[in-house]
């Protein structure tokens, strides 16, 4: 049998179109893409993200931003596996972990070596008979962040669940309203407050929570695929060493130093806090 | 030499003057085309104050408009950081929007008013703008705009405008300008081509014909008189040429003119000289007049002071018990005396009237008084001759008048004293009547009427002329100087009236004159009348009289007293009419025709009681006897002239009580006249006398013992002051020309020691400066001599009865 070399060529050249075909394919199908959810009106998030993405994306792994408007709709996402992953702070993280959506993976720690947080209680100074007792509170405005572990939680949780309250964009706007005479009392993140108090001169902080919450955790949905949740956590877990531009980039730009395993176990305070401020696996974000 | 010209001087003459017109023509040009330009001016900036204001008003709401919008937007964004309480964000923003120049100041509070971004600017806000979405309100904004720069903008945008218009307004100054320097000068070319016509005219027409006259004048000048100057026709020149001729002909005759003028001079120093001498003799007559005065109050003095003696003694003397022919010769000397007295006074009023030196009092004066008393002078003599002395005051005439209560009694009694010389029989009647009244001053008319002897025509002219008679056999048939009317016509003339006459020989004589006096507003006799008329009301009065002016008179006098009077002429009427019908009282006159007064009363008694019907007797018998005046007839006794006040007292006494009658009466009067001896008991008073007459003296002495008087006397001034000085005396009679210190002195020295005493002057000197010299040496009266008993107990009972009297 003789095959001559021009069908020798044809069948070569087919079988390695065929193999680069499935080769891609294969590669394709290898690919781990990563589906981060973010709020909507949250402003710059994407310039956020963008040194991370970047980052992920050197380590062969696509990242894609999914908008939603609400917690409720993150909610629904994570249940739906529309989105894989989310860094939220430890009220919300709390909340979705509770609602048996998602579940810890890691969490950043700050240049200054810090990775929970805690709720501060501020007033005026020229408050002088604060007491921390509800009922000195109930005839206050009381102003936090919303869906706050150190925020709106908290405050629920120590004064009930139906509580009325100031509920403000974020704890930079609760220690600004506070200070231009808004609310009487604001309860807000420590770390906000360690940051701005030099600004706001007139203020004082009165008490703050025993208990410390997890920040700005990355939750990862319980649908999402195990290894690429492994390669996530690895990929970011690696950060603190990774001494590449990219990575020293996106710790520059996210002021930290590299991110730590988190679990439930982080959140043994937040979770008992957020569940005394009436969450439970119906808790639908109050929207 | 230049200027000398005449023609020159004209020109110049001109050339001002139209240069002036000129001048005043441009000036009053340039200062209508100045206004109008400063109006227009005005105008353009009114114009352009009023596009800039709306200008500013127009970007002002552009810019309200546009801040709106803008504020707005910002607004509409800050919905949602507000409900977040992201402040920094609302600050961020806000700070952009104030960024914009039409912000000047922005505040962005909470719904409750809490500053969340304040301003750069501490300003009011011009408008609000609400944070809110669907009605949910977030906060607001106020803001405040910045009109500033836009401001500027207009500004500069009218600025430039008026920049503009300033140019337009330039370029029209520049035209006006133009426009005057060409009317300067056409005005100044204008003056020289008039100028310049006007002297070529007049060179033609005055210079040179000036110049031939110049020449022909300076030729006459030389003495070339020979040759008449060339006459042309026409103008003034000509006209002065031929002047010239004629003053050529003057000069001809200069020497019969010179001598003219020296016999001139000559009449004229003669003149000087007259004149000169006139004056003298004009100051020898003022000084002449004066001599006169003096020597006429000298005279006066002089004759007055034997002629107090003669009456006084006369009088005194006529007191004592005197045979029937003693009494005659006594009686011719008094009225000797008196006559020689009037005619003393008339001649020294004559005197006063003529030199001017009359004046004239203004005093209260009651007109039925002064009537009555001129009637008392003259009632003796008129019931001698049977002369009915009747007078009536009209209702209207004012009772009390001011003027000068003796010049009118003087005329009065001249007149009243006329009518009774040269009357034999009938009546006078004295009538006063109002003309007219004019502010107060009431023009009187005064009638003396008598039923006398007349005045013939031929006599009429002469009868106000003084030192003259109706003629000199009347002079000499009723006496008298001649001066009586004389004076009364000067004197009413000086009361600005007039005085005349009408006369009808044989049927009598009125005299008429009228006076202008103030009236007086006071009530009429009041004390009186008024309080008793009453008791008279319309009581019937039977008047029976043979005069009818007294019956006419008697019936209106009764009639205003309210009652019913009844006249008749003759007494059988008189009785019919009381046989028929009742009357309360009768007026009976004496002498009535077939049958008198009383006889009438008796045969009215045969029928009419005393008690029923109550009779008074008119009558001019002075002193009537119980025969005369039989009291079983008649209740009243009225002397003619009848006098208002006798008859209506006599007529209250009959109809009033007892009590009133005595009110109605006048009891002090009657008690003063009837008492006079007694005077020293009703009047204790302490007197001194300062006279150094011996019979002076001897007449006061007499009276004063009449009077029951003690009394020191004073030989001269100075005894009378140290006299008066240690004791009290009540009233002091001063004579004032005494040996040592005169009256005058003495007074004066008396009030200057503080002696209040009483002081009268008696001074032989009738005249008014007499008066007033001795009131202003401080005396308190006056006494003329002669003095009479009756003015001496008038004048004591007068100051007696003064209660404040020093």
């Amino acid at each position: 049998m003789s095959i001559s070399k021009r069908t020798l060529s044809a069948f070569i050249f087919k079988g390695l179109v065929i193999l680069s075909s499935l080769s891609f394919a294969l590669y394709l199908a290898a690919d781990d893409s990563l589906k981060i959810g973010i709020m909507q009106d949250k402003r710059g998030m994407a310039e956020h993200f963008a040194p991370l993405i970047k980052y992920f994306d050197t380590k062969g792994v696509k990242v894609q931003l999914i908008g939603f408007n609400s917690y409720r709709n993150a909610a629904e996402k994570f249940r739906d596996g529309k989105i894989d992953a989310m860094f939220a702070g430890s009220g919300v993280a709390g909340t979705m972990i509770l609602k048996g959506l998602a579940y810890p993976l890691v969490r950043p720690v700050s240049v200054g070596g810090w990775s929970t947080y805690w709720a501060v209680v501020l007033v005026p100074k020229s408050n002088n008979d604060f007491k921390m007792t509800p009922k000195y509170w109930s005839s206050k405005k009381i102003i936090c962040s919303a869906l706050a572990s150190s925020g709106e939680f908290f405050c629920r949780a120590f004064l009930g669940k139906n509580t009325k309250l100031l509920i403000a964009g974020n704890h930079g706007n609760a220690i600004s309203a506070l200070a231009k005479g808004v609310a009487d009392i604001a309860v807000v993140k420590n770390r906000v407050w360690d940051a701005v108090k030099a600004r706001y001169p007139d203020l004082k902080k009165v008490a703050e929570d025993h208990g410390k919450n997890p920040n700005n955790t990355l939750i990862v949905s319980s649908k999402i695929d195990k290894n690429l949740a492994d390669k996530v956590k690895k990929i970011l877990l690696s950060l603190k060493n990774d001494n590449s531009p990219e990575a020293e980039s996106l710790k520059k730009a996210l002021k930290i130093t590299g991110y730590i395993v988190t679990t439930k176990h982080d959140f043994s305070h937040t979770i008992p806090l957020i569940k005394h401020a009436g969450v439970d696996k119906n808790y639908d974000f109050g929207d | 030499m230049f200027f000398k010209h005449i023609s020159i001087k004209f020109m110049i003459a001109v050339s001002v003057s139209v240069l002036v017109l000129m001048f005043s023509f441009s000036t009053f040009f340039i200062y209508d085309l100045k206004n109008i330009q400063e109006h227009q001016r005005d105008d353009f900036i009114k114009q352009l104050r009023s596009i800039r204001q709306e200008e500013e008003t127009t970007f002002s709401n552009l810019i309200k408009a546009k801040g709106k919008v803008l504020v707005k937007t910002f607004a509409t964004n800050q919905y949602e950081n507000m409900k977040n309480y992201d402040y920094d964000a609302v600050e961020e923003m806000a700070s952009n929007v104030q960024k914009n120049h039409l912000i000047a100041s922005l505040n962005v509070k909470d719904p409750e008013g809490h500053v969340i971004f304040k301003g750069k600017e501490n300003r009011k806000y011009d408008f609000r703008v609400p944070i809110e979405k669907e009605g949910d309100m977030a906060g607001y904004v106020e803001v405040a705009l910045n009109l500033k720069p836009l401001k500027k903008r207009a500004l500069k945008a009218a600025n430039k405008i008026n920049m503009l218009t300033l140019n337009s307004v330039k370029e029209t100054e520049l035209a006006v300008h133009r426009i005057i320097v060409i009317t300067v000068i056409c005005a100044g070319v204008g003056t020289l081509l008039i100028c310049g016509i006007i002297y070529l005219i007049f060179f033609l027409t005055i210079t040179r014909p000036l110049n031939s006259l110049r020449d022909a004048a300076e030729a006459i000048a030389n003495g070339k008189l020979d040759s008449d100057i060339p006459v042309c026709s026409g103008n003034e020149i000509c006209q002065l040429a031929q002047s010239l001729n004629h003053m050529l002909n003057s000069l001809r005759n200069e020497k019969l003119l010179k001598e003219e003028v020296e016999r001139r001079k000559k009449i004229e120093k003669e003149l000087v000289i007259a004149k000169e001498n006139a004056e003298k003799y004009a100051q020898d007559a003022l000084d002449a007049a004066k001599v006169k005065s003096d020597f006429l109050a000298n005279m006066s003095h002089e004759i007055r002071t034997p002629m107090n003696g003669v009456i006084g003694m006369a009088e005194l003397l006529s007191e004592t018990d005197l045979s029937e022919e003693q009494v005659d010769y006594v009686k011719v000397i008094c009225e000797s005396g008196d006559s020689l007295l009037g005619i003393i006074n008339d001649i020294l009023d004559f005197s006063k009237i003529e030199s001017g030196h009359m004046e004239l009092e203004q005093i209260q004066v009651s007109l039925q008084d002064l009537i009555e008393s001129v009637f008392d002078i003259f009632k003796r003599k008129a019931s001698e001759k049977g002369i009915e002395l009747i007078h009536y005051l009209e209702e209207d005439v004012p009772r009390y008048v001011k003027g000068d209560p003796g010049r009118i009694r003087q005329i009065l009694v001249n007149l009243v004293s006329n009518a009774i010389k040269f009357t034999k029989k009938g009546e006078i009647f004295l009538s006063v009547r109002k003309n007219n009244e004019n502010n107060g001053v009431a023009e009187l008319l005064f009638s003396v009427k008598d039923t006398g002897i007349g005045i013939r025509h031929d006599q009429k002219e002469k009868l106000f002329k003084a030192f003259s008679q109706a003629n000199v056999s009347t002079t000499r048939k009723y006496g008298g100087t001649g001066l009586g009317l004389a004076i009364s016509q000067r004197l009413v003339h000086l009361m600005q009236g007039k005085i005349w006459f009408e006369s009808e020989e044989g049927i009598g004589t009125e005299f008429l004159f009228t006076l202008k006096l103030p009236a007086i507003d006071l009530p009429v006799d009041g004390t009186i009348y008024s309080e008793q008329t009453e008791n008279l009301r319309n009581k019937k009065v039977l008047i029976v009289d043979d005069n009818a002016t007294n019956r006419k008179i008697l019936s209106i006098q009764c009639r205003k007293w309210d009652m019913i009077p009844t006249a008749f002429s003759k007494a059988e009427d008189g009785l019919n009419a009381l046989r028929k019908s009742e009357f309360d009282v009768g007026l009976l006159d004496m002498d009535l025709p077939e049958m008198d007064g009383v006889e009438l009363a008796r045969e009215i008694r045969k029928f009419v009681k005393k008690d029923k019907l109550p009779l008074m007797l008119i009558s001019s018998v002075q002193k009537p006897t119980n025969v005369e005046f039989p009291g079983e007839l008649f209740s009243f006794y009225i002397p003619k002239p009848v006098k208002q006040a006798h008859l209506f007292s006599a007529l209250q006494r009959i109809f009033a009580s007892h009590a009133e009658s005595e009110k109605a009466t006048n009891p002090r009067k009657i008690h003063r006249r009837d008492k006079i001896p007694e005077l020293s008991r009703q009047y204790p008073l302490e007197l001194l006398l300062a006279e150094d007459n011996p019979i002076n003296i001897k007449l006061v002495d007499k009276i004063f013992s009449k009077m029951g008087y003690d009394f020191d006397v004073a030989k001269n001034g100075q005894e009378a002051v140290d006299m008066a000085t240690a004791k009290n005396y009540d009233i002091i009679f001063m004579d004032c020309q005494m040996p040592e210190k005169s009256g005058y002195d003495a007074t004066r020295e008396l009030r200057e020691k503080g002696v209040k005493s009483v002081i009268i002057a008696m001074t032989a000197n009738a005249l008014e400066e007499e008066e007033k010299k001795c009131r202003n040496a401080g005396m308190d009266d006056y006494l003329a001599k002669p003095v009479h008993i009756s003015d001496l107990s008038a004048k004591i009972t007068q100051w007696a009865e003064k209660p404040s009297s020093r």
